[in-house]
């Protein structure tokens, strides 16, 4: 019997690094052949060298390229493309993007142009989500005009709340405001930070959740109408408003609640005519009580702990939607199993204010064996330079248990082995070994709140003589050159008495 | 036999010394002499130090060795301690002339914070123009140039503020 | 090779009495030498704080590579000279390792007189340069000197210029030498530092200059300080008259180590080598073999076993002259031929030591001779027999030889046997004497009793008597004294006529660090054929 023709005969892969080459892997296993575009910083990439065709792209700075439209679209056509995916980041929630690939007649992998405009825009989701029956946070549904207004609709809803930017992201233009006064200052900080980091200085203010959990929703749909939930995943874990460890499922989400956020979101999908997949962005508050956030429009970074918990490959499907083809599932079909945990190990220094780190990426180990999984796009020798972001990998490590599953991400990420620029891989393993977290009792706060006891620990005395003894036998400073000639060697400090 | 400032992950740096010979080496942690070895396994090593052992992966970048070893990642910064005394500057008080000269830029005024390596003063001595440049790290006391002004060889062209004995 | 097997018998009563003998005179040379070393008034070490200096032992720390060896020259010296208040001649020499490399090390004590330097400072030095020559040693002087000590001038001024001769030609040789000021060099002293390839002052104690302030006041009325005069900065920055400036000791030392390390490590002398063993038979079992009566023979192979490596010994022609044990074994894996006495020289012993000697040195093997010996056999039949002719052999081939020679006095080293064995002036390149070492132009007895005679012969022409019998007992008393103390090791060491005085057990070490040493400088093999003699 003769293979299924493929979904695509060429796929271009608009995006660089781990995510690329995970598509590609999608693609690969499909008989789909591959494209890709690259900067020249990344022409040694590992990305570049495992796809079947590479097209080069150029801007300064780098970024840039892989933000240009044109650019992109006339790669795709240059090597005969039928369909680009973005992959997450730069282009892949721009609905302008999405138009231009589908006006060149190509397709674009994920949602129709309308529902990722829609969802971009805080405020316009907001609404849509609550037309759709989808539970959000209280607060204003139009940008604020003034304080006046900032402080009724904050006695309203009760303090504190939360001041946020309608263009807003990665925590900038955000102010939780405690009293009047702070909610009127707050407004005039805030929007003069989002005016001057978007160009938009549109404000809203919101409820503000204590103790508040990240727990999301991965959607999928098809152009047939057939929306599912995959279950969720909690993204607690962050710095600076960016999700650093994630996992599936929440150890805080009971199958009532699951279910209930999975309705809504799918309802929120249907109501904007959502395709392919997504991502419903909810905030649950220490009574599980969930509001709405914000749908990504796009695949998500920590997909892999939903394929490693569902046993479904998320691109795969993307893939088939893009195809005009039907979900191969129904909700009944979808059957949670165990744990998985991701983390994100960044290039920065976690230790001095998770500042990016550079550098030359010397010697690259990655673990590997049963439950765990490592999505990266790094060669040994590799420049990890400040021109993207600065993650170098994700370990996700899976298990029957979440026990099990935090025990082996412990393993893995004691013997991940990232040498040049500091990485994040220590810090993670204290995160991922800290008791609270061991005991799923997380939140956004989490990392600021146990800042104390995640510190890096001293070496024993045993290990810093090995370390020192390790390095004065590598250094070239203490070269062979300046050793003792045999046999005075091994005489020692012997002297006439 | 080599001594070096060997620091862990940017903390107290230890004074470590190395004296090879043959398959033996030892360390020298301030007085304290211990035996050492290390042999290779496969692509890593395998340490040994006062009868203690482990494998490490390794990797030297310059000033820094870069060791994965116990599950994590160590950067170990090996520094000369008499180079890094050269590090500092001259420390002198004040910026001499090298040669005699007129200033013809003066950039810096009393009171100022310079750094090391800071340009105070351009001289020109036989159709030449040489940087005059602060010595240490300090606050500028004196301006003694003055840009049109010839100087003797040795002159005096700007004083720092004396450092205090502390730490002496 | 071949272990020697050992006779000695540990439990006998003769190996118990030698060995408390022994051990008192091993007792005896370690506290001489912790007090020349050690022993000074309060005073001197407080002196030193104030000035911010480090005493000799502490700058040596500092200088030499932890946990190597020291061999110290000459230790003792001056030991019996100045009524002992001269104590290691006021400078330590010896050989080091600095960054890995081999270097004979000076270094002035400032702690005794102020480090002036006595007849005997100034041989302790150039035999330390001459070593240095020898074996292809860089040298690192550490000068802390007031400079010659006046009212001994006479026995110091004209012998003194051959320090500074000896650097000028060691900086032809190629011999590296480092200067290190750690106080003033003055007049002559000037030279030191600076005929150095690299020199150092440090700031403040420092100084450099023909004539110290007071001098130049004397001689031209000027006013000035020792800094302006000669300190490290003017030296530096002005006159160039020194290299670095430095603004401790510790820096200073610190930045000697950094420029030893930066010379280039010469090859050493192949040799036959391998990887060393430690000598089978205690070491520590000499002290109950060499006997409390130096009259008292023993064999030597007794003495080669508690050296060597593995105590294995491929002995030479070992049933022909058999006063003389020959053969070739390794010390800290090096190959060494060994000549031993194992009684008077005779003809035969002789004929076999010139046979062996012009084999090690065809095959480049250095030569370590232990005395033990009295000279050579005297009598009609031997005079007929020509010995002095096989003497004269010997010392031909001796003298002549190529590869180092090494000597250790293991007992008593008297006579032309010394010469023939290579004795001081028959230039080893390291000689060492035991604690119970005799060495003069003949023995005690022998000595006293024609002594004895020329002074009643010279008392009957002279005054044309007899001395009475109490007469005799004083010249006999006196005359015993005198070669008593003359020939003994203290005198020995103390004259630098050996480069140290060593406990039996040192013996070995010391001759592994002597071995190393020497290989430093390369062995040009003769060429030719043997002479079966």
């Amino acid at each position: 019997m003769s293979q299924p023709a493929p979904l695509f005969s060429k796929v271009l892969v608009a995006n660089r690094g781990e995510i690329a080459l995970r598509i590609m892997r999608t693609l690969r296993r499909l008989g789909i052949a591959s494209a890709i575009v690259y900067h020249d910083v990344d022409r040694d990439g590992p990305a570049v060298r495992d796809a079947d065709e590479a097209i080069r792209i150029s801007g300064e700075p780098p970024v840039s390229a892989y933000l240009d439209i044109a650019q992109i679209v006339a790669a795709a056509k240059s090597v005969g493309a039928e369909a680009i995916h973005p992959g997450f980041g730069f282009l892949s929630e721009k609905a302008a993007f999405a138009e231009a690939v589908i006006a060149a007649g190509l397709v674009f992998i994920g949602p129709p142009p309308a529902a990722i405009r829609a969802m971009g825009d805080k405020i316009e989701s907001k609404h849509l989500a609550r037309k759709a029956g989808v539970t959000t946070v209280p607060g204003s549904l139009e940008a604020l005009e003034s304080g006046d207004e900032a402080v009724a609709v904050a006695d309203k809803i009760g303090y504190p709340v939360l001041l946020k930017a309608s263009a807003g992201g990665g925590g900038k233009g955000m102010r939780i405001a405690n009293s009047a006064q702070e909610c009127r200052d707050g407004l005039i900080r805030a929007s003069a930070e989002a005016k001057s980091a978007f160009g938009d200085g549109r404000v809203f203010i919101e409820k503000y959740v204590e103790e508040p959990r990240h727990i999301e929703i991965q959607v999928l749909a098809d152009s047939f109408g057939n929306v599912v939930h995959l279950g969720e995943r909690e993204c607690s874990i962050q710095r600076r408003y960016q999700k650093v460890v994630e996992e599936a499922p929440s150890p805080f989400i009971d199958a009532e609640t699951r279910a209930s956020m999975g309705e809504q979101a799918c309802a929120l999908a249907r109501a904007v005519g959502y395709t392919s997949a997504g991502t419903v962005e909810m905030v649950v508050d220490k009574h599980r009580n969930f509001y709405f956030l914000e749908m990504n429009t796009r695949l998500q970074v920590e997909h892999p702990v939903t394929e490693m918990t569902t046993g479904i490959d998320i691109v795969e499907q993307q893939l088939r939607v893009a195809a005009g083809k039907a979900l191969s599932f129904t909700q009944q079909d979808i059957k949670l199993k165990g744990n998985a945990i991701e983390v994100r190990i960044y290039a920065e220094d976690a230790d001095s204010g998770y500042l990016p780190a550079t550098g030359k990426l010397f010697k690259v180990r990655f673990p590997s064996g049963e439950g765990i999984r490592v999505d990266h796009g790094v060669v040994e020798g590799q420049e990890i330079g400040a021109a993207f972001d600065p993650m170098i990998a994700k370990l996700i490590t899976y298990g029957a248990s979440r026990e099990e599953a935090i025990e082996r991400m412990c393993r893995a990420l004691e013997e991940t082995i990232l040498l040049g620029p500091i990485t994040n891989t220590d810090f993670l393993r204290r995160v991922v070994g800290h008791p609270e977290f061991k005991a799923g009792r997380i939140h956004t706060g989490f990392l600021e709140l146990h800042k104390e006891s995640l510190i890096a620990i001293d070496p024993t005395p045993e290990q810093k003589k090995l370390l020192l003894a390790a390095a004065a036998l590598s250094h070239p400073d203490f070269d062979f050159r300046f050793a003792t000639p045999e046999p005075l060697a091994t005489m020692g400090d012997w002297r006439t008495r | 036999m080599t001594f070096r400032d060997v620091s862990i992950n940017g903390d107290v740096p230890h004074n470590v010394g190395l004296t090879r010979g043959g398959k033996r080496s030892r360390i020298w942690f301030g007085a304290s002499c211990l035996e050492a070895a290390r042999a290779t396994v496969g692509q890593n090593w395998e340490v040994e130090v006062d009868g203690l052992s482990t494998h490490v992966s390794l990797v030297v970048d310059k000033d820094m060795v870069l060791i994965h070893a116990f599950g994590r990642t160590w950067r170990v910064s090996v520094t000369d301690p008499a180079e890094r005394a050269l590090r500092t500057g001259d420390q002198s008080d004040v910026a001499k002339a090298p040669m005699p000269g007129v200033a013809i830029s003066v950039m810096v005024s009393s009171g100022q914070a310079v750094i090391d390596g800071q340009p105070m003063v351009i001289i020109e001595s036989m159709k030449m123009q040489t940087e005059i440049i602060a010595g240490r790290d300090g606050i500028v006391d004196t301006v003694h140039a003055r840009v049109g002004e010839s100087f003797p060889l040795g002159a005096t062209l700007v004083s720092l503020v004396p450092l205090t004995t502390e730490g002496s | 090779m071949q272990r020697l097997h050992s006779h000695v018998i540990s439990t006998s009563d003769a190996f118990r009495e030698n060995r408390a003998h022994n051990l008192k005179l091993a007792e005896q040379l370690h506290q001489r030498l912790h007090d020349a070393r050690y022993k000074r008034p309060q005073r001197a070490f407080d002196l030193l704080a104030e000035r911010n200096k480090l005493t000799v032992r502490a700058r040596l720390d500092l200088l030499l590579d932890p946990g190597t060896p020291f061999l110290e020259l000459s230790p003792l010296a001056a030991c019996e000279a100045y009524d002992g208040t001269a104590p290691q001649a006021v400078i330590v020499t010896g050989i080091g390792v600095i960054n890995g490399r081999e270097v004979v090390v000076t270094a002035g004590d400032s702690t005794i007189k102020g480090g002036s330097w006595y007849p005997l400072t100034i041989k302790k030095l150039i035999r330390a340069m001459d070593i240095a020559i020898e074996n292809r040693l860089p040298m690192v002087h550490l000068i802390d000197s007031g400079g010659a000590y006046l009212p001994l001038q006479d026995d110091i001024y004209s012998m003194g210029g051959a320090v500074y001769y000896n650097q000028c030609r060691m900086s032809a040789m190629g011999i590296q030498q480092i200067g290190l000021v750690l106080g003033p060099c003055t007049a002559g002293g000037a030279y030191l530092p600076t005929l150095c390839d690299i020199s150092i002052i440090v700031r403040k104690t420092g100084f450099i200059f023909l004539a110290g302030p007071p001098l130049v006041k004397a001689a031209t009325g000027q006013d000035v300080s020792a800094e302006d005069l000669g300190g490290a900065d003017m030296q530096t920055a002005v006159s160039g008259v020194a290299d670095y400036a430095v603004s401790s000791e510790q820096e200073g030392l610190t930045l000697v180590r950094e420029l030893v390390g930066n010379w280039s490590r010469g090859p050493k002398a192949d040799t036959d080598r391998r990887t060393p063993e430690l000598p089978y038979y205690d070491p520590l079992e000499l002290y109950g073999i060499i006997p409390r009566d130096t009259k008292r023979q023993f064999d030597m192979r007794e003495v080669i076993a508690r050296i060597v490596d593995g105590s294995r010994f491929t002995e030479f022609k070992p049933s022909y002259g058999e006063t003389l044990v020959t053969g070739w074994a390794f010390i800290w894996g090096m190959k060494v031929g060994i000549l031993g006495n194992n009684g008077v020289l005779f003809t035969d012993a002789a004929n076999k030591a010139t046979q062996f000697m012009q084999l090690c040195d065809r095959d480049g093997i250095p030569l370590l001779f232990l005395h033990n010996v009295t000279g050579f056999m005297v009598g009609q039949e031997y005079e007929r027999g020509g010995i002095t002719k096989s003497g004269a052999r010997m010392l031909m081939v001796q003298a002549n030889v190529t590869v180092p020679k090494l000597s250790v006095f293991v007992n008593a080293s008297q006579g032309a046997g010394n010469y023939a064995m290579t004795g001081r002036a028959w230039r080893p390149r390291f000689l060492f004497a035991w604690p119970n070492a005799r060495s003069a132009i003949m023995g005690p007895e022998q000595a006293v009793t024609t002594l004895t005679e020329v002074r009643i012969a010279s008392m009957r022409r002279e005054q044309g008597r007899t001395p009475t019998p109490e007469e005799i007992q004083e010249i006999t008393a006196d005359v015993g004294d005198y070669f008593d103390r003359t020939s003994g090791p203290y005198h020995i060491t103390s004259e630098v006529r050996d480069d140290g005085l060593i406990d039996m057990v040192d013996t070995r070490n010391s001759l592994g660090m002597a071995l190393s040493a020497s290989l430093n400088a390369p062995i040009f093999r003769a060429p030719g054929g043997i002479l079966r003699i």
